[in-house]
């Protein structure tokens, strides 16, 4: 069993890391005799070990005489309780707001969340003089402050749920849900209390690259790559985790997911593995460049990654439930992850003047495609983007007729398409940064009827398909104005609801996050933005789903901390609301 | 004296790793005043234990008394949760942990926050003060500089008597998980606590040179 989580340097290390594992386990429960056995010629063998046995037993021995000093609880604990619990019995007698089926609890305790309150009391009042919020955790409306505005102000929508973590430094991954209900118009701020979280579970993840940490869309697994750890940099892992609020559990039986590939769970009990079992490596030697993302029905895995030495640019890969791992189905180490459509991979590659002289070592490590405009850098290759769809169930290839498109990420209703109009440069040949161009929204053409384009063999070739115009429709619009370094785009499930992060430094992950709203009537572009219009403040990771954008604002934002931003939707009613702060926040789909 | 309640063979599968009880699928109607019957033995059993996890984790009597009273009234929302009364105490325990966990967390947020202060108002009371010479060992410490999950896993395992398996269902973690946890737990306190000596050490070191200087001074 490979344990790919614990830093391990050899194999002897490896052997101390179980001794010390076995002398920590022992003081917990009895080990079986094979491994008591072991353990004891260990330590008869190795100084070191057992003079970490002897504290370990020591450290408990000390730990135990806490006992001795006895905390006693105070006297009127239980009145103070009992008056909680027939208030909670009075809340509970009366209907319960929201959603059939949703929990109405909050995530954190009732202080906590009085706390969280004041705060946003105090926050509100400093940002806007004379408002103040009105909302109490529980969900009784009261009007605290004599110039409150009267009456609800929430907007109540229909969203879905948001996957997010939050990671701590010793590795581990508490997965939540965030639940959104009711947002607040651009008015009335904190109208209503930060939104509920759903726990999920918790996992440990050490050494995972966190911008490529992605979950399922049935919540039940988790894609990373490893990025510290000897020998397991550059390995890309699936690791199962349990459903939402369930537990963190190898699954027996395979779902409707790639988890139908995981192998029974092998048994853990030799050495200390931090991770839930279950996992498996399906990449190994690269690097993911750009973001991986499972198709919608969760069957299949894409991304683009490069040889973790740098010696060449990134390939598509592609891995589908039930085989052993990802394989590379382009060759030319110019090829990059965009998105999906339905379950065919939307990718782009680049070809290059090759005799302009690489050499200029100063090249950015940016993702996917990054930088306009030459910037004095000089000594640029110029490369001309392509765009095709590969559709990994046939092993097909259908490349874009129209050139200069990169990244393409098209609506699911195959009605639009958004995606770099223009060049990309390059100062090594290797890493490409966005050149001249746009970025625009267009109509899209699917082509033959059912959304498919007649399809050749996986080859690239851009002569031999004259007959349906497969890509954009040479309509394109500009959908932000400015400089763009990197960009990533996704349509909501309606097909109209266009969210654009855009940066405009390399390699950032602080950018600014657009939404802009199509007309569907016209296939115009709208030209009011329901978010600020130069965008609001971002991380790279956001999530446009069902009624709702989220996304995390950076730490900083007028002195706040980092925090999970959503703006939710009904119709075109738009409304926002913030979860409590917090650092370390992940979105993680 | 505390007592090892639920053992394997008996333990649900929603405690088994389970992080939370909340949004659990029911298994058993929740009735009120069978909840509140339930709730209160449980308070009578229990509370003083929850409550000195809680002052452990947070090093505050006053709060640790509110958050027994939060972790108390989850516990009677959720007793439709919790499959076999036996496994009570371990399912307090999850609950306890969880509140904790948030409490420090939200304790980070307020931290960045001018306005915030002390919540009870700007004099300790004399409650917190006499906790807090409790809490002042050089062991004390050294816990409340390790990560809260680690610290949390030491007290489960050592001063409260978890087993394995119920410290895996209390940290919302897998049992392997568990016991990894509650390894690196043991090697961060090991070095806390070789740490919190050097600082006592060279702190007595400077106070007998200071004396030498002022006995030197005097004479």
């Amino acid at each position: 069993m490979t344990l790919p989580f614990r830093r391990r340097h050899n194999d002897a290390e490896a052997t101390h890391d179980r001794a010390r594992a076995l002398s920590s386990r022992r003081l917990l429960e009895s080990l079986d005799a094979d491994e008591e056995g072991w353990l004891t010629r260990h330590l008869d063998a190795c100084t070191e070990c057992r003079r970490e046995d002897e504290a370990f037993a020591a450290d408990q021995e000390l730990l135990r005489s806490l006992r001795e000093k006895p905390i006693e609880p105070p006297r009127d604990l239980w009145a103070k309780t009992s008056a909680a619990l027939d208030a909670a019995a009075a809340k509970r007698s009366q209907p319960a707001p929201g959603r059939a089926g949703r929990q109405a609890g909050w995530g954190f305790p009732v202080r906590a969340a009085a706390g969280v309150f004041a705060l946003l009391v105090v926050i509100g009042a400093a940002v806007l003089p004379g408002l103040l919020p009105n909302g109490q955790p529980g969900g009784s409306q009261v009007a605290v402050g004599p110039s409150l505005a009267p009456g609800p102000t929430a907007i109540n929508v229909d969203t879905a749920a948001i996957p997010a973590a939050r990671v701590s430094p010793d590795g581990s991954w508490d997965i939540f849900f965030t639940e959104v209900n009711k947002v607040c118009p651009g008015s009335t701020p904190e109208c209503v209390p930060p939104p509920s979280e759903h726990q999920g579970s918790t996992v440990d993840l050490l050494g995972a690259k966190a911008s490529s940490v992605t979950i399922s869309p049935h919540n039940d697994q988790l894609v990373f790559e490893s990025e510290s750890g000897a020998g397991n940099e550059g390995k890309i892992y699936i690791v199962p985790v349990g459903p939402a609020g369930g537990p963190t559990q190898a699954p027996s039986t395979p779902t409707a997911s790639p988890t139908g590939s995981t192998p029974p769970s092998e048994s853990p009990e030799p050495t200390p593995a931090a991770t839930p079992v279950g996992q498996i490596e399906i990449a190994s030697g690269v690097t993911v460049v750009g973001e991986v993302a499972y198709s919608p029905d969760g069957q299949f895995l894409a991304f683009s990654a490069a040889p973790k030495d740098g010696s060449s640019g990134p390939d598509l890969y592609v891995y589908a439930a039930g085989n052993p791992g990802a394989v590379a189905v382009t060759s030319d180490h110019r090829t990059y992850f965009s998105a999906w459509l339905g379950n065919r991979v939307l990718a782009s590659h680049i070809t290059a003047d090759e005799s302009a002289a690489p050499g200029n070592p100063k090249a950015s490590k940016a993702p996917g495609a990054s930088g306009n405009g030459n910037n004095g850098q000089g000594q640029a290759i110029e490369g001309r983007a392509g765009s095709f769809l590969f559709d990994p169930a046939t092993d097909t290839r259908t490349e874009l007729t129209q050139p200069d498109v990169w990244m393409p990420v098209v609506d699911t209703n195959s009605r639009f398409v958004a995606y770099w109009s223009g060049t990309l440069r390059s100062s090594d040949g290797v890493t490409w940064q966005l050149g001249d161009g746009q970025l625009v929204l267009d109509g899209w053409n699917a082509g033959a009827p059912e959304g498919r384009a007649s399809t050749e063999p996986a080859t690239p070739d851009a002569n031999a398909s004259p007959e349906p115009v497969v890509g954009p429709a040479a309509n394109a619009t500009p959908l932000v104005t400015g400089h763009v370094e990197d960009f990533r785009a996704k349509f909501d499930p309606d097909g109209i609801r266009l969210a654009v992060w855009v940066s405009e430094r390399v390699g950032e992950i602080d950018g600014r996050l657009h939404l802009r709203v199509i007309d569907p009537a016209t296939g115009a572009l709208r030209p009011d933005e329901p978010l600020d219009a130069p965008g609001v403040p971002a991380l790279r990771r956001f999530s446009i789903d069902e009624n709702r954008l989220a996304w995390v604002s950076p730490s900083g934002q007028d002195g706040h901390e980092s925090a999970l931003q959503v703006l939710g939707w009904s119709g075109d009613t738009f409304g926002q609301i913030h979860s409590e702060p917090a650092t370390n926040l992940l979105i993680l789909r | 004296m505390l007592e090892r309640s639920a053992t394997a063979a008996t333990w649900p599968a929603q405690l088994r790793a389970a992080p939370s009880v909340v949004g659990r699928s029911m298994s058993r109607a929740w009735d009120q005043d069978e909840a509140r019957v339930f709730v209160e033995a449980l308070f009578a059993k229990h509370h003083g234990e929850i409550y000195a996890y809680l002052v452990r984790m947070l090093r505050d009597g006053e709060l640790a008394a509110d958050l027994t009273q939060d972790a108390f009234v989850k516990a009677y929302r959720n007793y439709d949760t919790l499959e076999k009364d036996e496994n009570a105490r371990a399912w307090l325990y999850q609950i306890a942990h969880r509140v904790a966990l948030d409490e420090l967390r939200r304790r980070k947020i307020v931290r960045m926050v001018p306005w915030t202060g002390e919540s009870h108002g700007a004099a300790p009371s004399a409650e917190r003060l006499a906790m807090d010479l409790r809490l002042s060992g050089p062991l004390e410490r050294a816990l409340a500089k390790i990560p809260e999950r680690q610290r949390a896993a030491l007290l489960l395992a050592e001063l409260h008597d978890l087993t394995g398996l119920e410290l895996a269902a209390a940290m919302g973690v897998s049992h392997v998980a568990a016991r990894a946890i509650l390894t690196r737990a043991r090697e961060s306190l090991r070095r806390a606590l070789a740490t919190e000596k050097e600082l006592e050490h060279s702190a007595e070191q400077e106070r007998d040179a200071m004396f030498a200087r002022e006995a030197r001074g005097g004479r």
